[in-house]
């Protein structure tokens, strides 16, 4: 914006929006979420080739999930150089997906009535190992973390 | 694909989001009680459904694969949380790093004994391995150690739940009060239900909650192979 102050006069209202604008505007969100989907299953590609040509120890969508957040902190270093459609259109998508990521497990979830059998036999197992080991997992991060952190922070950022 | 068995996939898949959706309402009634998880409520009343109309599960799996396909770019979403939060772990490395490490193996070694102590099969100490994990992650390491993935999302599910039930009463026994630590905690043991638990703390825990899912994710990926193996 650097015309100057617009002279008196030649400020207009903005013209009111077409109609077809909410159409235009629905596809190309619509669109943007495709390739903003397409773009993290790329990703999902990428991890399982980088699993099977290199033998990682990882699962091949942990590596996707690990190369995914190398490339987005590489753009935020150098976001003046790198084109802002990457991460303009998987931004909203990755944000979205991660929101509703419960919905994504129910299918898988309710495999449990698969495996009544193994909670009706072993029951006590289960319960005991998980809420133990849950708390001392709990316990344990968040004592050392607090016990290795300088006093607290006057303000959270 | 039949047109009458593409008409029942879409119904089932509705029934499905439609579960999730009720769930959703349920927790907003509750004012967010952590025993009041919409996950729960969606898989109680999809079961319900499917012992209903005597659906078996197979069927109802192979209805709604694309809700379940969604699960791998799901997972590589959660690289944009960690991305965002890089300059809070930068910031504090080794506290983050120790705690996060630590907590993780803590919780896989524990797991495992405790099954085996009491009696556990080999199979269940498996699946109850990456159980800190968040539930795909748990899933796809599963299957990587020759472990029931079903199984172990069921127990991943069950860990995020009792860590966001607990998390309150431990961290008043230990004296944890820094935000930070809260967060980090639950999200690296309780993943997203954990984390959903202190997201009303702050900006602060919920940050490093996210970056606890994220990071536990990768750790138990690389480490749960090798505790398998010590396992035998």
């Amino acid at each position: 914006m650097d015309q100057g102050p617009a002279a008196p006069g030649l400020t207009r209202p903005a013209p009111p929006p077409r109609k077809s604008g909410a159409l235009r505007n629905g596809l190309l969100a619509t669109g943007s979420a495709l390739a903003g989907l397409l773009l993290l299953l790329g990703f999902v590609w990428l991890g399982g080739r980088a699993h099977d040509s290199l033998h990682l120890p990882l699962p091949g969508t942990v590596a996707g999930f690990a190369l995914f957040a190398l490339v987005l902190a590489l753009t935020e270093k150098f976001r003046r150089t790198w084109p802002p459609a990457f991460t303009g259109h998987v931004q909203p998508v990755a944000s979205r997906l991660l929101t509703h990521l419960g919905l994504l497990f129910v299918p898988v979830g309710v495999g449990i009535i698969t495996q009544a059998d193994v909670f009706r036999q072993a029951w006590l197992p289960i319960l005991v190992a998980t809420v133990g080991s849950t708390a001392l997992g709990l316990a344990v991060t968040g004592w050392l973390m607090h016990r290795l952190t300088r006093p607290p922070p006057d303000k959270t950022p | 694909m039949t047109l009458p068995q593409l008409a029942l996939a879409l119904i089932w898949i509705a029934a499905t989001i439609g579960a999730y959706v009720v769930g959703l309402a349920a927790r907003r009634r509750a004012r967010n009680h952590p025993l009041v998880n919409p996950v729960l409520i969606a898989l109680v009343l999809v079961a319900g459904l499917l012992f209903l109309t005597g659906t078996p599960y197979a069927d109802y799996a192979r209805a709604t694969w694309p809700i379940t396909f969604l699960l791998a770019p799901a997972t590589v979403a959660l690289g944009l949380p960690l991305a965002k939060n890089l300059r809070h772990v930068r910031a504090s490395l080794v506290p983050v790093l120790a705690g996060l490490v630590a907590g993780s193996v803590a919780s896989m070694v524990s797991g495992v004994c405790l099954v085996r102590w009491l009696g556990g099969s080999h199979a269940l100490a498996l699946a109850m391995l990456p159980k800190a994990a968040t539930t795909p992650i748990a899933m796809v390491v599963a299957g990587q150690i020759g472990a029931q993935p079903t199984l172990a999302a069921s127990l991943a599910m069950l860990g995020g739940l009792t860590a966001a039930v607990c998390l309150g009463l431990v961290f008043a026994l230990l004296r944890v009060t820094h935000g930070h630590a809260i967060g980090l905690a639950a999200g690296t043991a309780g993943s997203g239900v954990g984390a959903a638990q202190v997201t009303p703390l702050g900006e602060g825990p919920a940050a490093f909650a996210a970056i606890g899912i994220a990071l536990n994710g990768l750790i138990t990926a690389l480490l749960a192979p090798l505790v398998a193996a010590w396992l035998g």
